[in-house]
């Protein structure tokens, strides 16, 4: 409120008045960061549109932009002129108004060409803005996290399987029966192509499958973003984890190496699902293997910079194993789901047996625990294809077409002050409504793929060509910060 | 630029001149927040580094109250105007006028973005929200019905619900025990109260069957008790008195075995601090019709002040086979109002003299089949909503017409005289809120007024309808 901080600048000849503290959010890099004190009668010129630029310094005052609707391309473009607009994207989906009970369907973000994604990946968003990478055929196409426009590349693979993004600007693709990470650049401004190797391999074994991907969320560290890679060789009698230095695109270690010997499958599976605890620097690796006699698993957790051959900790799967395994940093837990039974089951990660021994089964089940065991003993499928993700405090799991979300609900210690998991669909889920949610229940299709990033869900459904996003910001946007 | 007139418009207080991102605002300085009007009138309008349309999308709405389209969201804007101390202004701009059953139209439907069916309903006299739906989630609808925050409880489906403000909830379920309190903000379980009885063992995990805390309809003091009916595993049940500050048990009143009908727990509690009474209800139905009981106990001595049953009790001969489908208590015009399930008519009992047979009744005209089965009944900004089968009638007061037809009464006979001072049928006229497209949707599972507003979900039908008076002609363009 002193006067002599204000600011007085004259945007294509309307007069706009702010303090220096309030352009200084721009961050260094803009133009109205370095904009001294002035007075209404002498004010800074800048050439712009006054009413774009309205918005500009709202956004800058709030910390978000106030109208509900997204920004309009015009917008983006007046922002990229005060390099506003990193921060402007970033805005539109913040990680902290992800809510998953109020997540509702807020775009269909439509994919050239007839063939139906089969993997989505969203941008780490605390970093970066929560851009869309969706994988249709071997096209993989990129939305800015304002969903307004669209980059695509051509990969080598003819279908895409495992995809991370790491920036807004690059994407790795891995195809499960065809070699070698593919780097995918939605910029032109990137480094030189002929500098560095578009395809991350295996050393040991350059023409190895890509069975899974993770990548370190670079939480504040200056650490570089690290990938892992689980290959398995041509020939599937190795596999291996490999590490890579996302900076330099060079291999920086080798984790977990198998060899099968004989007919021995059972003893060396490799991991088809990784995981990265950040808080807890561990790698999660499981695979399983499916054979008449059951499906038998290994989940193990690694810590890299202890040993690359033993792994922290290990459990073999083989009563209602797993479907698919997530780790989750902020509720220090394993979660899966059990293949035979379809229920949700956690392990805490403070409470792990430390391998050998008989410990006891790490495994609780959070759902029903009778149903989990009679459908193990009968040995039913109700598990497959179901997959689960953890994302901030939630742990999701979908079901056919539909998403289930587990929340952690606290009671008070009088209560006992136990902590709870607590089922809920995020949706209507798969009730029958009559009415006007008819057609969008006809609509449903079985999930494939899906990813969180920012306040988003995306989802990839079986023979849509089109990639569903769901946002819960909307509710949330104009929440007081 | 703008002048707001803060209420009285013959008196005018200082004009403030207020400089908002370069643009400038005139206000009077009684209307602004303390922190911008204690500056000492200056020559040079003051310097506030805010969003100049903001304000002025502000200044229009509060100008120009219960007009249509906003230029920002609702929530903005009431976040904007706390700055200017704006915010009551505001709100009271964006509040719907005073609610008229008689001329209420839907308004919007909220539904919450996940399993939105509610399974409770919670208003506040603000016109604010609490909705329990799908599986254990409770929603908060800010006074502007801004969606503002959902979260999971540990309960599976949660069948009471009250709003304890600022920030409470507190809930219960038919199906686990314990009466629980939320903080719906931060999504936090505070505390939850059991009904214990160290005497007798049998009184454990005793679930909660209806709570009443501060009346919606009006403004109350905080101090009021919340009220909770437990109901124990093998039928006994209370009513139990919570303390709203600390949260804990004070008293229990009404205990009854729950062996008969007689003695079941109530299913609807209402809380009459005026007259030191609580009032509670009991129906439910099957094959054979419906029976029930109301009862007023004294909060202070535990003991029943009045009670009657139906069906059976000593009602007139002619409404013997009509026992009431629902009752509620109009707090404000102390009057006690029922539904009869086989006629469908309303009946209204006075509380300051109740007696054998207190009951006046109204008819609304022959109905179809069914009358009231199923019919609820609630009272609100002293009027009396039924829901029937096929639409939501509303009964109001012709208040004004009995004041001047007053000499009227007096000279067609003095046998009318007590009557008309308590409750005459002839005071009363009957409406349809709803029109027969609304009616088609379903009937009407649960019914409560909050403020200027209507709440009203359906059977299996996806979230809640909101009914509001409103002074916009909606008028349709045929060109």
């Amino acid at each position: 409120m002193d006067a002599a901080a204000a600011v007085a600048l004259n945007v294509g000849g309307e007069l706009f008045q702010t303090t220096a503290a309030t352009l200084s959010r721009a961050g260094a890099a803009s133009p109205l960061a370095s904009l001294g004190p002035s007075s209404p009668s002498a004010p800074h010129f800048l050439d712009g549109d006054p009413r774009l630029f309205a918005q500009l310094l709202s956004f800058l005052r709030h910390g978000r932009l106030l109208a509900p609707a997204p920004p309009s391309a015009s917008l983006l473009a007046e922002a990229r002129r005060f390099a506003l607009d990193g921060a402007l994207l970033a805005s539109l989906s913040p990680a902290s108004a992800f809510a998953p009970l109020s997540l509702r369907p807020s775009a269909l973000l439509p994919l050239a060409g007839r063939v139906p994604p089969s993997a989505v990946a969203v941008c780490p968003s605390p970093p970066h803005p929560a851009s869309l990478v969706a994988a249709h055929g071997g096209v993989v196409t990129c939305f800015d996290a304002a969903l307004a426009t669209r980059a695509s590349v051509l990969t080598p693979l003819p279908a895409v399987d495992s995809l991370v993004a790491v920036s807004p600007a690059l994407a790795l693709a891995g195809a499960r029966d065809f070699p070698g990470v593919h780097l995918c650049r939605f910029s032109d401004d990137g480094p030189a192509a002929a500098a560095v190797p578009e395809v991350l391999s295996w050393p040991g074994s350059p023409s190895a499958t890509v069975l899974s991907m993770a990548a370190t969320v670079p939480s504040g560290a200056p650490s570089a973003p690290w990938l892992f890679a689980s290959f398995e060789s041509a020939r599937r009698n190795s596999s291996a984890m490999v590490a890579f230095d996302l900076n330099s695109l060079s291999p920086v270690a080798e984790i977990g190496r198998k060899e099968v010997f004989g007919a021995d499958v059972e003893a060396a599976i490799p991991a088809t699902k990784l995981g990265w605890l950040c808080e807890h620097n561990l790698l999660l690796a499981a695979g399983s293997h499916s054979s008449p006699g059951g499906v038998v698993g290994d989940i193990r957790l690694w810590d890299i910079r202890a040993s690359a051959t033993v792994p922290v900790w290990e459990v073999r799967e083989e009563e209602d194993c797993f479907a698919d395994v997530a780790a989750s940093d902020t509720l220090s837990a394993l979660f899966k789901v059990g293949a035979a039974s379809g229920e949700v089951f956690m392990a805490d990660l403070r409470r792990l047996g430390n391998g050998g021994g008989i410990g006891l089964e790490p495994w609780v089940c959070i759902g029903d625990g009778q149903r989990a065991a009679a459908a193990a003993s009968s040995r039913r499928k109700e598990g497959n294809g179901c997959m689960i993700e953890c994302y901030c405090n939630w742990v999701f799991v979908t079901r056919g077409a539909d998403v289930e979300v587990w929340s952690q609900v606290e009671l008070a210690p009088e209560a006992g002050g136990k902590k709870v998991m607590k089922r809920n669909w995020v949706g209507s889920g798969p009730y029958m409504d009559a009415g006007a949610g008819e057609e969008a229940f006809k609509e449903k299709a079985k999930i494939v793929s899906w990813a969180f990033g920012g306040s988003r869900m995306a989802l990839a459904r079986a023979d849509k060509r089109s990639v569903e996003v769901w946002d819960s910001a909307l509710a949330k946007i104009c929440a007081n910060p | 630029m703008g002048t707001v007139d803060g209420g009285g418009g013959g008196k005018s207080g200082t004009v403030k001149q207020l400089n908002v991102g370069g643009k400038l605002f005139s206000l009077e300085a009684s209307s602004l927040s303390l922190s911008l009007s204690l500056d000492s009138p200056s020559p040079t309008p003051t310097f506030v580094d805010r969003d100049p349309a903001l304000l002025s999308a502000i200044l229009a709405a509060i100008r120009a109250p219960s007009s249509a389209a906003l230029a920002f969201p609702a929530r903005v804007l009431l976040n904007e105007a706390h700055f200017y101390g704006l915010h009551a202004q505001l709100l009271a701009a964006l509040s719907p006028p005073p609610l008229r059953g008689f001329s209420v139209s839907l308004a919007s439907t909220l539904s919450p973005a996940s399993e939105p069916y509610p399974t409770a309903l919670a208003p506040h006299h603000d016109g604010s929200l609490c909705l329990s739906h799908g599986i254990g989630q409770v929603t908060y609808y800010s006074p502007a019905l801004d969606h503002l925050a959902t979260f999971r409880t540990h309960l599976h489906r949660i069948t009471s619900l009250r709003q304890l403000p600022p920030s409470l909830v507190v809930l219960g379920s038919a199906s686990a025990p314990g009466l629980h309190v939320y903080d719906f903000l931060e999504g936090r379980h505070v505390a939850s109260v059991q009904w214990w009885d160290p005497t007798d063992t049998r009184v454990s995990k005793a679930k909660v069957i209806a709570i009443a805390a501060l009346p919606p309809a009006d403004a109350a003091d905080n101090n009021s008790p919340i009220l909770a009916t437990f109901e124990s595993p093998h039928r006994e049940n209370c009513i139990v008195v919570v303390d709203p500050v600390t949260l804990k048990p004070t008293q229990e009143i009404g205990r009854q075995s729950g062996s008969a009908a007689k003695s079941s727990t109530p299913g609807r509690v209402v809380h009459l601090p005026a007259l030191g009474l609580v009032f509670a209800s009991f129906v439910s139905s099957g094959a054979f019709g419906y029976s029930g009981y109301m009862r007023l106990w004294d909060i202070r001595s535990g003991n029943v002040v009045w009670e009657t049953s139906e069906p059976g009790g000593a009602g007139r001969s002619s409404r013997f086979g009509d026992p009431f489908a629902d009752a509620d208590v109009d707090v404000k015009q102390q009057a006690i109002y029922k539904v009869c399930s086989k006629s469908g008519d309303v009946a209204v009992a006075d509380l300051r003299s109740l007696g054998n047979d207190p009951w006046v009744y109204m008819s609304s005209g022959p109905r179809g089949s069914g009358g009231g089965y199923g019919s609820l009944l609630h009272c609100h900004q002293s009027q009396v909503f039924v829901s029937r089968k096929d639409g939501l009638e509303v009964w109001s007061r012709l208040e004004e017409q009995r004041h001047n037809t007053g000499d009227l009464a007096e000279q067609s006979g003095t046998n009318e005289r007590p009557k008309s001072e308590g409750f005459d049928e002839r005071s009363y006229r009957s409406c349809f809120v709803d029109t027969e497209e609304d009616a088609k949707r379903g009937m009407i599972q649960m019914m409560e007024g909050g403020g200027d507003r209507l709440f009203v979900s359906r059977v299996e039908i996806q979230g809640v309808e909101v009914w509001e008076t409103s002074h916009l002609a909606g008028a349709i363009s045929l060109s």
